[in-house]
């Protein structure tokens, strides 16, 4: 499965500010660069919370419009993608919220059909056969792990160790104490852990 | 300092944010408490792992453009949108979780060997070591080489209908497995055929045995060979003959000389000759032979297999195609677990 061709643009060497500026002043065309500049960040989240391609699109546009009609509320001195992370959280919140609860918080999520394919098949860029069977393995192990995780901890877990927030950060993204951060995080990552020992946990050695 | 304390920096601070003292007491720690070495070698794992890209996750091309078309077309509230999300959420939050339960425990149980080297065997000396010498490690992975080309085949065994009980994980029947599985094939990967879809309107039922004991053995042998293309002939026909079924197969290049593994699944008789026969092939550098209970994730998607089994009977006709690709891949994953318990899966990896 090919994917598709990244558009990268770092926000440190681009001068958002301008860009927000224009865009609160309602330049679509700024926002839309701003949507490219930042659009891998919320993606990524959106697709750790709902656990599918195809809500992660729709969480994600929902959050950049979200965004777009409340921009002229965003201080400048303001990091946009922690704001924009925190706009995804809400959104997810609410919309969780909003519908029928279909699934227990421990339910695992949805995955896309193609994400079945073996580990190997994209060919990540390393230097040994092994380790990239290694590397990949570890990498779906994760992605999987995550996704069977409450939704609280999964955001919690992606915000830090993903996008590299601090605690007090992921407190202010997440509306919640830092004690309640310490506290998913540490379930987080023993959850995790869990989750991936499980499958072997009758394991003998031959 | 206290494990607690370590926890803390390691965790909530983390190690690249510590100061050379807090460091190297952090350091100091690990090396006295065998707990924390272990799990902080595991957590680097993972933690290595949530920061490569390819963790992240891109959107689809002409993601921007729909925002702004949405923006353009779309009143400035946005409870409409929001109500087709939601819509969107109840249609497909159902089936899909069972996919992800059964994706899940398929990926997992298949990283076996990983899991047991970092979570069964990992110590701080030991991933030292592998640092070196460049296989893996927590501080991070060989970057000097590049693989330039990468290559799979993946087959999927057809159900069989109307088997009996049991049946259905056996064997395919006579013929079957030859044309399947393409063996003698002299070149590598040549794509296979995928087992054919059921008509539009026609639901197949699988019949899965959920009272028995389901243990996977895989044998990982890697060695080195003077002419990869010819070993990996020689590889498969040594296959055919022992009655081995090859499942997938993997290229690769790095610097310069040529990669292959492989893996396929044999009869629990013919495991040991067909392991010896592919040693012969070149210079066994390890073996490494581990053993799976899969009994209860086999249980659990059998059980997501069935429900949505129920669902699909009855659903409209709108919602079929779905769900029968649902049922159908429940199905082949019940197969091949069923088919590796009741064989032996060997993999092996050449490198000239």
């Amino acid at each position: 499965m090919s994917k598709p061709e990244k558009l990268r643009l770092d926000p440190d060497r681009i001068d958002v500010r301008l860009l927000i500026r224009q865009a609160q002043a309602g330049d679509k065309k700024a926002f839309e660069e701003l949507v490219i500049i930042y659009q891998d960040k919320v993606y990524t989240l959106s697709y750790y919370l709902t656990g599918n391609h195809s809500d992660a699109q729709d969480l994600a546009q929902e959050v950049f419009l979200k965004a777009y009609s409340s921009l002229r509320s965003f201080r400048l001195e303001a990091d946009l993608g922690t704001w924009l992370h925190r706009i995804t959280v809400n959104t997810w919140s609410n919309m969780r919220r909003g519908r029928n609860q279909v699934l227990s918080l421990d339910d695992p999520l949805q995955t896309e059909d193609g994400e079945m394919e073996r580990p190997l098949a994209d060919g990540d860029p390393t230097s040994d056969p092994a380790v990239a069977l290694e590397e990949k393995e570890v990498q779906v192990m994760v992605q999987h792990a995550i996704r069977s995780l409450p939704e609280e901890y999964r955001a919690a877990l992606v915000l830090r160790e993903m996008e590299g927030y601090t605690y007090e950060e992921i407190a202010g993204i997440m509306g919640c104490s830092l004690g309640t951060v310490k506290s998913r995080l540490n379930r987080a990552r023993r959850a995790l852990k869990e989750k991936i020992l499980r499958p072997v946990d009758h394991c003998q050695r031959g | 300092m206290k494990c607690r304390e370590a926890e803390r920096l390691f965790y909530e601070v983390g190690e690249e944010r510590l100061d050379p003292e807090a460091l190297l007491s952090l350091r100091a720690h690990e090396e006295s408490c065998s707990r924390c070495r272990q799990e902080f070698a595991a957590w680097r794992v993972y933690r290595k792992a949530f920061e490569s890209e390819a963790m992240r996750i891109t959107p689809p091309p002409g993601f921007a453009a729909r925002v702004i078309s949405r923006l353009e077309e779309a009143a400035p509230s946005t409870g409409s949108s929001r109500r087709g999300i939601l819509e969107a959420f109840r249609r497909n939050v159902l089936v899909k979780g069972a996919i992800a339960a059964a994706a899940a425990l398929a990926l997992l149980t298949g990283s076996l060997a990983f899991a047991e080297k970092y979570w069964f065997n990992s110590s701080a000396p030991r991933i030292v070591q592998e640092e070196t010498d460049g296989r893996s490690a927590p501080g991070g992975l060989r970057e000097d080489g590049k693989i330039k080309e990468i290559k799979e085949e993946v087959q999927v065994s057809s159900p069989q209908e109307e088997a009996a009980p049991g049946e259905a994980a056996a064997e395919p029947e006579s013929g079957e497995g030859e044309t399947e599985t393409g063996n003698s094939a002299p070149t590598p990967n040549v794509p296979k055929p995928k087992p054919e879809k059921p008509a539009a309107n026609e639901d197949r039922q699988y019949r899965f045995m959920d009272n028995k004991k389901r243990v996977i053995t895989t044998t990982m042998v890697k060695a080195t060979v003077a002419d990869i293309e010819q070993a990996h002939r020689l590889a498969l026909g040594i296959a055919q003959s022992e009655g081995a079924e090859v499942t997938s197969t993997v290229t690769a290049r790095n610097n310069g000389r040529a990669n292959l593994i492989l893996r396929c699944t044999v009869p629990p008789e013919r495991a040991k000759s067909l392991i010896s026969r592919l040693e012969g092939l070149g210079t066994v550098k390890t073996r490494d032979t581990s053993v799976t209970d899969v009994t209860n994730n086999f249980s659990r998607t059998l059980e997501e297999y069935r429900s949505l089994s129920a669902k699909l009977a009855e659903a409209p006709e709108g919602e079929k195609e779905q769900l029968r690709n649902q049922v159908e891949f429940l199905a082949r994953q019940l197969q091949e677990w069923d088919e590796a318990s009741e064989k032996e899966v060997i993999v092996l990896w050449l490198e000239d």
